[in-house]
């Protein structure tokens, strides 16, 4: 691109070989064609290799230039550093920077002396003037050149360069001439070309000087300049140091150091101690007017002050402002744990095992987290409460990683999608799980699970309902260290039709749970966060009787009373019409059932009944049954489940919980199909004793299930003799059906 | 000359698509362009032409994904049975053309999406009484299929239903306690759920534990409380209350003459009364021979409608309430009627006396000829199928058909109850044996639970005995201060267990409870 030339240039007379017309024509078209790709941004780096190859020209031609100038052909050499001239002219190469201005200074030097040599002192005389211009501190060589020519240049700097002195109060400001860069002051005696400038002086704090100079050659002009300021430094002294001084919201220092002797008058006076004190912070650059200035530590309350700030347009010292002190806030922290034996870190740091009786913390929220090893974690943002004894009672739980939720589009696009936001919203309510927060990490690996799924065959599994490959489930498990990887997939089919799922996967076994749902939608949500978030049963209350209506005598009959159990053991009889409890009249079977009627473990109850024509009073105490996973059901995330149990089966403090947690883990095995798992893991290490409701000939049953499915028919019938032998084993509960009618079926 | 501008050489660009285009793809947009024009032809009134169209796809283009649709449609326009309740609507025919359409699907489009349907429909064809091949265990294999292998098909509810019930009819009951409890574990909120619980109390009570059936009844009561299937499962715990718990808590039932139900047949306006039934309503229906008229009785005791049928021998009314009678060689089903005869390999003979009638869940009519001492079957449309027993030496008394559509052929003579379940034979009980100890059965009832209830015309009682005969859970004797029974006629029970006694020398029904 050729600009403007430069007005104190005279190039007119330079000669112009005949070939040079061409090439002028064929620089133009090029140039019209660079033009045109210039307004297209992918052309630029066309454009950067266009100037290198402006700077390799002018190498080149300066070069050739100085051989011919040495073979004292001085037409040709002055075509030659023309060139240059021309090529600096053409203002291409000056953006280049300052690395083309040694060569147009070399070329016009030579070119003057090679005019001087053939006797064109005019021209020789402009030549240094441009030089001047280009390089006002050029040196020419002493030493080779002719003293003649020396002495032309040194007229011609004499005749045409001025010096310029310039100092301010205070020093360091910057000035600019015409807008360019010279130096920070002081300046003194710089060479300037003669002629008019604008002077501007900046220094930030201060207000900017800007006047109009005139600089004639052979003369000094000086300035003295006083700045004024429009700025003012704060002084800030602070108990403790260490606390972040925030103005107007906008982070301005942390105070620092200890507070010097002289201070600590000033500091004790304003009721702080002097040896935990500050160094006084300067807080620079502060606008005149009214500020609010936070000061903040952690475990500290912070302090809020509003201030004046005014100039001091004589001495601009620093405001001074009374220390400020920071009243420590501490809470104290009892944490139990299920299990106990957890250690417990606050914001990384160890503070003891559980059961701790008492750490100290800071106060506000604090990042509490509680590990047993092999045994699983809790962690979560707990605020603490300063001069209390805050409580804390944690159950170990399992670790959920959400990764997101892709979007297939109709076109085979993969991308994530923010359609989980109402999600996202919702998980914050979770109470089972310990959830791992996004950060740049989870960042990372979602984009690159994207890459890799965005390949056509991956994509298709995933249209498919595949879900996430096991390999990257199991690596971001790992990564995390998660017990549960949660993912969404939203698919569009083509003719816009959609499906979306949550896919729940666990450390345990490879398969998910697939919950298709309308990320949207509230209940859907709704619905699928409190299965997610479901505790796991071991046990619910129970009584252990059952009864109906009838059209016989009205009142609900008892048509069930299980061995052993609190209704047995309270005297009920099959047969027997209640009457009420607790002086309740009961109408309806319904009212009885302990779900509806919010009966808890050890309540009493007192049951009137009708038996034989007599009424009767009795007590019962309602006691719990062991309740086992269905293996297929609907509302259960058996994923979930399985972490659950593992954490129960290996921290629980009573054998039979831990018992109980790994039939179930057996059933959750069982539900994915994972026997080998179910038996290894679970079913086969679980010891119940022989008896009625769920106990050994339970087992035994699943046991037999497992076997069966593997194919070991000979263990599988063995399970299940047993199984039919165990009269009073039952499945699901205490109430539940029969083991024994269940194994002769699979035996026979 | 202009250059061609790019919209007019838009066709030409089409073209070489379209030549590009493979042959695949056109072919699916001409079988999908057939499939919706045979579509619409069924939709507008010409089955004929559209089972034409639906033909051409599966024969011509057999691997096209339209295939699998088209065999359905028309196995479907065949046989549109979709509920386990409309079994016995189909005819042979039908059931015939649409077997090897279905079967097709489950063969050769395994993956399609109409597979887990053309197997359902499989199932309940094996089901069907006109099915020359129903086979009760190929049902439960069509539908456990349904459930394994499509476990994410909107049918594996009704599928796992249809595989319970499919057990309950094979009376293997243990295992169809098995597939109800899949069922409800799998699908908690199945749509026929209250349904399907009667049906999972049912089985319990049939794998005798009947405190486990009372649990199913009452969640029946408790999880369905609107639905009339809660009525119907409060009655059943009424009769199990009355003939199971009672006796198991030590209190053997004893009845009661209920003095509300007013029952003189004078009152009633009946002359003669020749046929006792019970409608699914709980209302008696009474036919009177000499009126010519079935009076219908509400349960108290209060007329509610008289249909005058001439020559009326016998009545029986059929699970949704139509009134089905006999007499004068016609046989009446609600509205329909035609000549009852009796096909022999002859001729035909008409049938004029009558031992008992009754109709099975599946609308067919069971004839008891007094004169043959024959059972004689009809289809849903009237048409004679079969004789299903046959008695030379003994004297028919009555037919009758239980809950769980198991026929019961009472003997007056041989005193024996003969039980037939899908046209076998699967029980003889003798009633002149302990414990039972009949002497004269003139008639009997079944009640929900395939509880029998024989009149005895020699002592003057009605003994209740459970369905396999072997176990008496009650006898009524009538009213002891006056006397007792005098001579007992007809018995009938309603849903709830209460007796109803045609007393002839009382000249009265009674009530018992």
């Amino acid at each position: 691109m050729i600009r403007k030339p430069m007005p104190f240039f005279d190039t007119s007379e330079t000669p112009k070989p005949a070939v040079r017309w061409r090439s002028r024509v064929a620089t133009t078209l090029a140039a019209l064609l660079l033009s045109l790709m210039a307004a297209h941004p992918l052309w630029s780096q066309e454009e950067e290799e266009d100037l290198t190859e402006g700077l390799a020209s002018m190498e080149r031609h300066l070069k050739l230039g100085k051989e011919l100038f040495a073979d004292l052909k001085f037409p040709e050499a002055i075509a030659e550093f023309d060139q240059v001239v021309q090529l600096y002219e053409g203002g291409k190469v000056q953006d280049m920077g300052d690395a083309a201005i040694p060569w147009v200074a070399e070329a016009l030097d030579l070119r003057a002396r090679a005019r001087f040599n053939q006797g064109d002192r005019e021209r020789a005389r402009a030549d240094f003037a441009n030089l001047l211009r280009v390089k006002i501190d050029y040196q020419i060589d002493r030493k080779l050149v002719s003293p003649k020519v020396i002495e032309l240049f040194d007229q011609v700097r004499k005749e045409n360069v001025g010096t310029l002195t310039i100092t301010t109060e205070p020093p360091g400001a910057e000035v600019l001439l015409n807008d360019d860069p010279l130096s920070r002051t002081p300046v003194q005696g710089r060479p300037v070309m003669q002629g008019t400038y604008r002077l501007k002086v900046t220094l930030k704090g201060f207000v900017s000087h800007e006047e109009d100079l005139i600089l004639n050659p052979r003369t000094e002009l000086k300035r003295e300049i006083r700045l004024k300021p429009n700025r003012r430094t704060l002084r800030l002294i602070t108990e403790p140091a260490g606390v972040n001084v925030l103005i107007d919201g906008v982070l301005a220092g942390t105070s620092f150091g200890t507070l010097p002797p002289e201070l600590q008058n000033t500091a004790k006076e304003a009721g702080l101690d002097p040896a935990k004190a500050s160094a006084p912070l300067l807080v620079p650059y502060v606008e005149q007017g009214p500020h609010q200035v936070r000061f903040e530590k952690e475990c500290f309350e912070p302090q809020i002050r509003s201030i004046q700030v005014a100039l001091d347009v004589e001495q601009n010292t620093p405001q001074t402002f009374q220390p400020v002190l920071l009243k420590q806030q501490i809470g104290n922290l009892r944490v139990t744990s299920h299990p106990s034996g957890a250690e417990v870190f606050v914001d990384g740091q160890t503070a003891g095992t559980t059961p701790l009786q008492q750490a100290v913390v800071c106060a506000g929220e604090r990042e509490v987290r509680l590990v047993k090893k092999g045994q699983g974690t809790w962690f979560e943002r707990v605020r603490i409460k300063p001069d209390a004894m805050n409580l804390l009672d944690a159950t170990l739980r399992p670790t959920l990683v959400y990764l997101g939720t892709f979007r297939l589009d109709e076109w085979g696009r993969l991308n994530w999608s923010d359609e989980d936001k109402s999600l996202l919203e919702r998980m914050r309510s979770l109470q089972s799980l310990n959830q791992i927060r996004p950060d740049e990490s989870l960042k990372s690996f979602r984009s690159a699970l994207v890459t890799d799924l965005q390949q056509p065959a991956e994509a298709e599994k995933l249209r498919k309902g595949a879900g996430i490959p096991p390999g990257k489930v199991l690596e971001a498990l790992t990564k995390f260290q998660a017990d549960l990887l949660l993912a969404g997939i939203s698919v569009t089919e083509p003719g816009g039709k959609g499906t979306q799922a949550l896919y729940l996967y666990s450390s345990e076994q490879p398969e998910p749970d697939r919950i298709r749902l309308d990320l949207s939608g509230p209940s859907d949500l709704q619905l699928f966060l409190s299965r997610l978030d479901r505790q796991p049963d071991l046990r619910r209350p129970w009584i252990g009787a059952m009864f109906s209506d009838t059209l016989l005598g009205g009142d609900p009959v008892v048509v069930r009373v299980i061995k052993s159990s609190p209704a047995s053991v309270a005297g009920i009889r099959i047969g027997d019409q209640i009457l009420s409890i607790n002086g309740k009249a009961i109408r309806q079977a319904r009212a009885l059932s302990v779900s509806a009627s919010g009966w808890k473990e050890k309540d009493r109850l007192a049951i009137a009944l009708q038996r034989d024509s007599a009424t009767q009073n009795l007590s019962l105490e309602v006691g719990s049954t062991p309740v086992l996973l269905p293996l297929y059901a609907p509302d259960r995330l058996y994923n979930k489940a399985l972490c659950d149990y593992r954490q129960i089966s290996r921290g629980a403090d009573e054998p039979v919980d831990r018992a109980l947690a790994l039939v179930n883990l057996g059933l959750a095995f069982m539900h994915f199909r994972s026997y080998d798992k179910a038996l290894s893991e679970a079913l086969s290490v679980v010891s119940l004793p022989a008896g009625g409701g769920i106990s050994r000939g339970t087992v035994r049953y699943y046991q037999g299930l497992c076997y069966l499915k593997k194919d070991l028919v000979p263990e599988a019938r063995t399970a299940f003799q047993e199984a039919a032998s165990s009269t009073e084993a039952t499945l699901d509960s205490n109430d539940g059906p029969p083991v024994a009618g269940r194994a002769r079926n699979l035996l026979q | 000359m202009t250059p061609p501008s790019p919209l007019r050489l838009l066709p030409a660009f089409l073209l070489i698509f379209l030549l590009m285009t493979p042959a695949a793809a056109q072919e699916t947009g001409i079988v999908q362009k057939l499939y919706e024009n045979a579509l619409q032809l069924l939709r507008t009134g010409k089955p004929t032409e559209a089972l034409k169209g639906f033909e051409q796809i599966y024969v011509s283009y057999g691997k096209s994904p339209q295939a699998p649709d088209a065999l359905f449609q028309a196995a479907t326009f065949h046989y549109a049975t979709s509920e386990l309740d409309d079994i016995g609507l189909a005819g042979r025919e039908a059931i015939q053309k649409a077997v090897p359409l279905l079967d097709r699907i489950r063969r050769e489009y395994g993956t399609s999406s109409r597979a887990p349907d053309a197997l359902y429909r499989l199932g309940l064809i094996a089901l069907e009484p006109e099915n020359p091949r129903a086979n009760t265990n190929e049902a439960y294999a069509a539908f456990t299929s349904v459930a394994n292998v499509y476990p994410d098909s909107p049918l594996v509810g009704t599928a796992l239903y249809g595989a319970a019930v499919s057990q309950m009819r094979s009376e293997a009951f243990d295992a169809a306690i098995e597939d109800f409890s899949r069922l409800f574990e799998q699908e908690p909120d199945f749509a026929a759920g209250a349904k399907a619980r009667l049906n999972f109390g049912y089985s319990l009570f049939r794998s005798d534990d009947f405190p486990r059936a009372m649990e199913e009844y009452q969640k029946v009561r408790d999880l369905y409380p609107g639905k009339p299937e809660a009525q119907i499962a409060l009655e059943r715990l009424t009769l199990l209350h009355r003939l199971r718990l009672d006796p198991a808590a030590g209190r053997p039932r004893t009845y009661r003459l209920d003095s509300t139900f007013g029952g003189k047949l004078q009152a009633l306006g009946i002359k003669s009364l020749d046929s006792m039934a019970m409608d699914p309503d709980g209302n008696l229906l009474l036919g009177d021979g000499r009126a010519g008229a079935v009076v219908k009785v509400d349960s108290s005791g209060k007329v509610i409608g008289t249909i005058p049928l001439p020559d009326l021998r016998a009545v029986a009314s059929d699970s949704r309430g139509a009134i089905v009678a006999a007499g004068g060689g016609i046989l009446v089903v609600g509205t329909r009627q035609q000549p009852l005869v009796r096909p022999d390999d002859s001729s035909t003979r008409p049938v004029k006396e009558f031992a008992g009638l009754a109709v099975d869940r599946d609308g067919r009519v069971l004839v008891g000829d007094a004169r043959t001492g024959e059972v004689l079957l009809f289809g849903r449309g009237l048409d004679f199928k079969a004789a299903i027993h046959r008695t030379s030496s003994g004297r028919l008394a009555d037919v009758r058909v239980g809950f769980d559509n198991q026929v019961y052929v009472l003997d007056s003579k041989e005193r024996t109850v003969s039980v037939y379940s899908d046209g076998k034979a699967i029980a003889h009980l003798r009633l002149y044996e302990p414990p039972a100890s009949v002497s004269i059965p003139v008639d009997m009832a079944v009640d929900e639970l395939g509880d029998l209830y024989v009149c005895d015309g020699a002592s003057g009682r009605v003994v209740v005995l459970g369905p396999s005969g072997k176990r008496v859970l009650g006898t009524l004797v009538g009213d002891r201060s006056k006397g007792g029974l005098s001579d007992p006629q007809r018995v009938e029970v309603d849903r709830q267990g209460r007796i109803y006694i045609y007393d002839k020398k009382a000249d009265a029904i009674l009530r018992y409870q």
